[in-house]
């Protein structure tokens, strides 16, 4: 069985741009707060995105019910609060409703640590993932510090386990 | 079944006369109304200016962009997508990139992992 993790809007965009939404859907049984859903919009790539995969069941939609934490913004809060309540892994990108997730004792990840999951376990190459966090890099809508990071941990697995083995 | 109705709001603008005329003379060579023109442009420059206060804020990291969409009304993707549009503008995360992928190369002797890193930030 998958485990469950839910999403703010932040991560949702990278991951549709970086083509990872088949990868998500197989590593884990993705929770849409509806607030979340809201906050993308309507006729973006994101959104149609996300309401085609709601609309064929392979992402579920749920509203959390209470508020344990108030800060931030309605998605955010709302993405925090449903992996509280159900106890989701919370994938977000925004720095500081992702500090402060980390300071409620969720389990978080953000879209650099899964990109190098991803390499780290042979999914994907060396290539793919630098060419991803450069987009990232590009875009601007993450923190520099933290595509510093992946940089630094794909090195090192190319490091450790050479070049033709983790790059495709 | 319920019928769903969009109420339009109604403003009233004072314009001097030089103002006015101005107004007028656009319009008659454009073709179209004063108030038509009028709602288009306003609609349009606060559209800008929020967007462009959505960006600022978020590169000051003042506010996280679920606040930013909450407090402006424009989606998440809009505010990603200005932002992105920005930071061609702004090489710091970019720099921050390859000076790190260049560190790490001369580290561990491995020139190639640089070489990679300047392809994929499309920066060869």
């Amino acid at each position: 069985m998958k485990p469950g993790a839910t999403f703010d809007s932040s991560f949702w965009v990278h991951a549709v741009s970086l083509h990872l939404v088949e990868q998500l859907l197989e590593d884990y049984a993705l929770v849409c707060p509806m607030a979340v859903e809201t906050e993308l919009g309507q006729d973006n790539l994101s959104a149609v995105r996300l309401k085609t995969l709601c609309a064929a069941g392979r992402i579920e939609r749920a509203t959390s019910h209470s508020e344990s934490i108030r800060l931030y913004g309605l998605g955010e809060r709302a993405a925090i609060n449903l992996a509280l309540e159900r106890k989701l892994l919370l994938l977000i990108d925004d720095w500081r409703p992702y500090e402060a997730a980390r300071a409620a004792g969720l389990p978080t990840v953000n879209t650099v640590v899964y990109l190098t999951h991803l390499c780290a376990r042979g999914r994907l190459g060396v290539n793919q993932v630098l060419e991803a966090l450069g987009a990232l890099a590009r875009r601007g809508t993450i923190k520099p510090e933290w595509i510093t990071l992946g940089i630094t941990l794909v090195a090192e697995l190319r490091r450790q386990r050479g070049e033709q083995e983790c790059q495709r | 079944m319920s019928k769903s109705t969009t109420a339009s709001a109604t403003i009233t603008v004072r314009l001097t006369p030089e103002e006015h005329t101005l107004l007028r003379r656009l319009c008659q060579l454009k073709g179209i109304s004063q108030a038509r023109y009028l709602a288009s442009l306003a609609a349009e420059q606060a559209r800008q200016e929020l967007t462009a206060y959505a960006v600022r804020t978020y590169q000051e990291g003042r506010a996280s962009l679920s606040e930013l969409a909450t407090q402006t009304g424009l989606d998440v993707p809009t505010i990603m997508d200005a932002v992105a549009r920005g930071a061609g503008a702004e090489p710091t995360a970019v720099d921050a990139f390859l000076s790190a992928a260049k560190s790490l190369a001369e580290a561990h002797a491995d020139p190639g992992f640089y070489e990679l890193a300047v392809r994929a930030v499309g920066a060869a």
